[in-house]
């Protein structure tokens, strides 16, 4: 940098001006017949060498403020670029989680809907488990109105057993007095020949019926014999018939019972397995609900984003208003630049690769940081197919 | 009234954002600036489509910013009594106070909520 020479530089030294505040202090007037030419001429020669020394100073100064903000106007295009890097991935970022979030809970909803209908379909309808349930709840009450018909049907045999055998007691009964009553009409008859015998030839009709109400009494005590042995008989099969009916009542009874008490049982766990279907689909809606309320406060956070972007261009516009300020500074302080840009922009480059550690960052300053790893890339190549994200084998 | 809403903001990610919280309740159309909007309007004018019957407008857009569009709007007659609502993470005072004299109907500052924002265009939108 050159800057326009006000004042040449003094050759006499060792005399300085006061400097106060950083400035030097007003140049002070001799009266020339105090002090000779000559001492004025040094007086004014040492206050120019002052001058001249702060002039530099300032001068040194201002030359290094203009190569930092030259520094300053070299790094900001790297640090827009960095700005805009941000911006642009994490939109994109962005943009991939609010579709994949989205997606997410599309989707449970989707599985939520289809559990809730299969567990609707499950537990309601014709084919449902609460339909089954209903189904075998009505055959296990017909199934307990049998078994109380075959109870009722049991009671009501041995009842008509009783009946019978009762009734056989009676005809057994009857039975011995026709016998007792043969046999005293057999005594009667035989008395009766015998006064017939006595009667001699008057009682000789007489004699005839005797021994026809002999035979007649003789053959109705055969009769009342056999009926006795039939009713024994009989009563002897009755009970047996009975008691049998009776048993197999029974039974059929219990085996009714059984299966009463089987089809209760199978209807009870129907009804628990549907009551659980039914939580289940209950708890499966309350997932998804829980989801979507989710999916809000994911949304909620998403938009940080955006307001971090408005930040980052807002920090950009800052810097930009002042390059526009500083340029404008510079133009009107009249000066000549010898900065060597491209040495600028490397050292400035230098500078930021030293903090670089992302990809995009070295993108922001054009360097490619595979440009040397071509063994690295080889390998990547082979397996890239396979492995996803940033990977460097070595 | 029906139910479309045009969104206009210049960040994808936040209009991908507002169409999945919308997208259930309303039709929406989309504009990257003011710019942009009114030509998308009057598209819509000459295909005959639906009218817009809201609008969400970011107040720092390029091109056209939220307050521009929202005077070119206010101008046309056919848009003028349509409910506008701002959508910023603009939140000073002085903002507002702008929007609400340029006629918006109000002012949701970012990030919002998505139901609160979902009953507040419902609730314009009825009325």
């Amino acid at each position: 940098m050159k800057f326009r020479k006000i004042f040449s530089s003094p050759s006499a030294a060792g005399k300085s001006s006061i400097i106060k505040d950083g400035r030097p202090s007003p140049v002070q007037v001799v009266p020339a017949e105090e002090i000779g030419d000559k001492d004025r001429v040094n007086t004014l020669e040492s206050k120019i060498e002052s001058l001249s020394r702060e002039l530099s100073e300032q001068r040194n100064l201002i030359s290094n403020l203009i190569y930092q903000v030259e520094f300053f106007k070299v790094s900001l295009p790297i640090i827009e670029k960095l700005g805009h890097s941000i911006t642009e991935t994490t939109e994109r970022v962005n943009i991939e989680l609010t579709e994949n979030i989205y997606k997410i809970t599309r989707e449970s909803e989707k599985a939520s809907k289809q559990i809730c209908n299969l567990l609707e379909s499950i537990t309601t309808g014709k084919s449902g488990l609460i339909a089954d349930s209903d189904k075998l709840a009505s055959i296990s009450q017909k199934v307990t109105e049998l078994s109380k018909n075959y109870e009722k049907e049991m009671v009501e045999t041995g009842r008509e057993t009783n009946r019978i055998e009762e009734t056989i007691s009676k005809i057994y009964n009857f039975t011995e007095n026709i016998t007792d009553i043969a046999e005293q009409t057999s005594v009667l008859a035989i008395n009766a020949s015998i006064e017939a015998a006595r009667a001699g030839i008057h009682g000789k009709g007489f004699k005839v019926i005797a021994r026809e109400v002999h035979s007649l009494s003789s053959e109705s005590k055969n009769i009342a014999v056999n009926i006795i042995e039939m009713v024994k008989e009989l009563k002897v099969n009755t009970h047996s018939y009975f008691s049998e009916h009776v048993e197999n009542l029974k039974d059929y009874a219990d085996m009714s019972n059984e299966l009463d008490n089987e089809l209760s049982d199978v209807s009870n766990l129907i009804n628990t397995q549907a009551r659980i279907v039914e939580m289940s689909g209950k708890e499966s809606k309350e997932l998804s609900d829980a989801v979507k309320k989710d999916i809000n406060s994911i949304a909620y956070s998403l938009q940080y984003q955006d307001i971090t972007r408005q930040q980052i261009e807002n920090i950009i516009k800052i810097l930009d208003g002042m390059m526009t300020n500083f340029n404008e500074v510079l133009k009107t302080a009249d000066y000549d630049t010898q900065i060597n840009y491209e040495e600028l922009e490397k050292k400035v480059k230098e500078l930021a690769e030293v903090r670089f550690t992302v990809r995009d960052e070295y993108k922001a300053i054009d360097k490619n940081i595979n440009e040397d790893s071509n063994i690295a890339d080889r390998k990547k190549q082979i397996v890239k197919e396979e492995l996803k994200g940033d990977i460097t084998l070595f | 009234m029906g139910n479309l809403v045009m969104c206009v903001d210049d960040s994808k990610s936040m209009r991908l954002i507002i169409k999945k919280t919308l997208e259930k309740n309303f039709n929406l159309i989309e504009a990257e600036n003011g710019r942009d909007a009114l030509g998308k309007l009057n598209d819509l004018e000459s295909s005959g489509g639906l009218s817009v019957s809201l609008f969400l407008v970011d107040v720092n857009m390029p091109v056209m910013d939220g307050f521009e569009f929202v005077k070119e709007l206010r101008t046309d007659e056919k848009y003028n009594t349509v409910p506008i609502l701002m959508l910023t993470s603009e939140s000073s005072d002085r903002k507002k106070l702008t929007g609400k004299e340029l006629g918006v109907s109000g002012w949701v500052v970012k990030p919002f909520d998505p139901g609160s924002l979902i009953k507040v265009i419902k609730a314009l939108s009825v009325g």
